[in-house]
C-alpha cells in the first residue's frame, strides 16, 4: 500500500518537473521540443533547477543558430545585398537608382520586370516571397523592410 | 465599370502569379537526362515566357486575356506532364494540302482555327527561335 503511494507520488512529481521546466524554457522566449530539452530517462527525478540548467545549456547552443545577428545579418548587410541584386538587373540604370526610387514610376519597370526582380531577390536570400506580399514591394526600401521583418533583424 | 475594373485587376493578379509560377518552374527544371540539358530548357522557359507575356502586354479585352491565361495554364500543365517545355507543333507534311504551295486564305484560316489552345500565341506567323 505504501509502496504504491510512493510510486504514484514519484510519477506525479516527474510530470510536474517536466511541466515546470517546459514553462521555464518558454519564458526564455523560444519554444522548445520537450523531447530534446528533458532528460529521456524517467528513472531519476533530478531537482527542478538541474533539469532547467541542463536544458538551458542545450538551448544556448541552439541560440547561436537561431539569432540573426550572430549569423552575420544586419540591416546594412541586407541593404547591400538587395542593392547589388537590383544593380545587376539589366533593365535598371544604376544612375537613377536610390533606396527610395519607385520601380514602376521612376525606374520604368513594368509589372513583369517587377516579378523577375523579386525572383532574383528570392534567389539571393533563399526563401519564397508570396504573391500578396510581392505586390506591395514597390521600392528598394520596402524590400529591405520586408526582408528585415522576415529574417528577424532590427529595422531602423 | 467597377465590375470590369475589378475583374481586370484580378485578371492582372492571375497573370502575374502565372508568370511567377512559370519562373519558379524554370528554377528547378529537371530536364531529361541524356536528352535535354536542364539549363538550356530553363533558359528557354524564361525567354519564351518573357516574350509571350510581353507580346500581349497591352491587351484590354477580358475575354481575350482569359483565353491567353488558359493558354499559359495549358502550356504549364503540358510541360509538367511531359517534362518537355516546348509546344507540340502542328504536323503539316508536304502534299497534305489540296492545292500545292501557299494555302488559300480560307484554308489558312481553317488551319489556324484548328490549332489547340496552347498554340494561341503561335497563330498568324509567330515562331520563336528554338536553340
Amino acid at each position: 500500500m505504501l509502496g504504491i503511494c510512493r510510486t504514484k507520488a514519484s510519477l506525479t512529481l516527474q510530470r510536474l518537473a517536466k511541466l515546470n521546466s517546459f514553462r521555464a524554457l518558454s519564458s526564455l522566449g523560444f519554444t522548445v521540443m520537450p523531447k530534446f530539452a528533458l532528460p529521456s530517462s524517467n528513472k531519476h527525478i533530478s531537482t527542478l533547477s538541474g533539469i532547467s540548467q541542463h536544458a538551458i545549456q542545450r538551448c544556448s547552443q541552439w541560440r547561436c543558430y537561431a539569432s540573426a545577428s550572430s549569423a552575420g545579418l544586419s540591416q546594412d548587410k541586407i541593404t547591400e545585398r538587395v542593392m547589388t541584386v537590383i544593380k545587376l538587373f539589366e533593365k535598371i540604370s544604376a544612375e537613377k537608382l536610390t533606396i527610395e526610387s519607385h520601380f514602376m514610376k521612376e525606374l520604368g519597370l513594368d509589372s513583369l520586370d517587377h516579378v523577375e526582380l523579386l525572383m532574383a531577390i528570392e534567389d539571393e536570400f533563399g526563401f519564397e516571397i508570396p504573391d500578396q506580399d510581392a505586390e506591395k514591394l514597390n521600392k528598394p526600401s520596402d524590400i529591405i523592410k520586408y526582408l528585415c521583418e522576415k529574417m528577424e533583424v532590427d529595422y531602423k | 465599370m467597377s465590375a470590369s475594373a475589378a475583374s481586370l485587376s484580378s485578371q492582372r493578379q492571375r497573370v502575374l502569379s502565372l508568370y511567377r509560377q512559370i519562373l519558379r518552374l524554370a528554377r528547378q527544371w529537371p530536364g531529361r537526362p541524356g536528352v535535354a540539358d536542364p539549363a538550356t530548357e530553363a533558359a528557354y522557359i524564361r525567354t519564351e515566357a518573357g516574350t509571350l507575356f510581353r507580346q500581349h502586354k497591352s491587351l484590354s479585352d477580358p475575354v481575350v486575356i482569359e483565353s491567353h491565361i488558359a493558354e499559359a495554364e495549358s502550356r504549364i500543365n503540358l510541360a509538367l506532364h511531359y517534362n518537355i517545355p516546348y509546344p507540340r507543333m502542328p504536323n503539316l507534311p508536304p502534299g497534305c494540302l489540296a492545292t500545292p504551295g501557299q494555302p488559300k486564305r480560307r484554308t489558312a484560316r481553317g488551319m489556324d482555327d484548328a490549332l489547340p489552345a496552347y498554340m494561341k500565341s503561335y497563330k498568324s506567323g509567330y515562331a520563336p527561335k528554338i536553340k
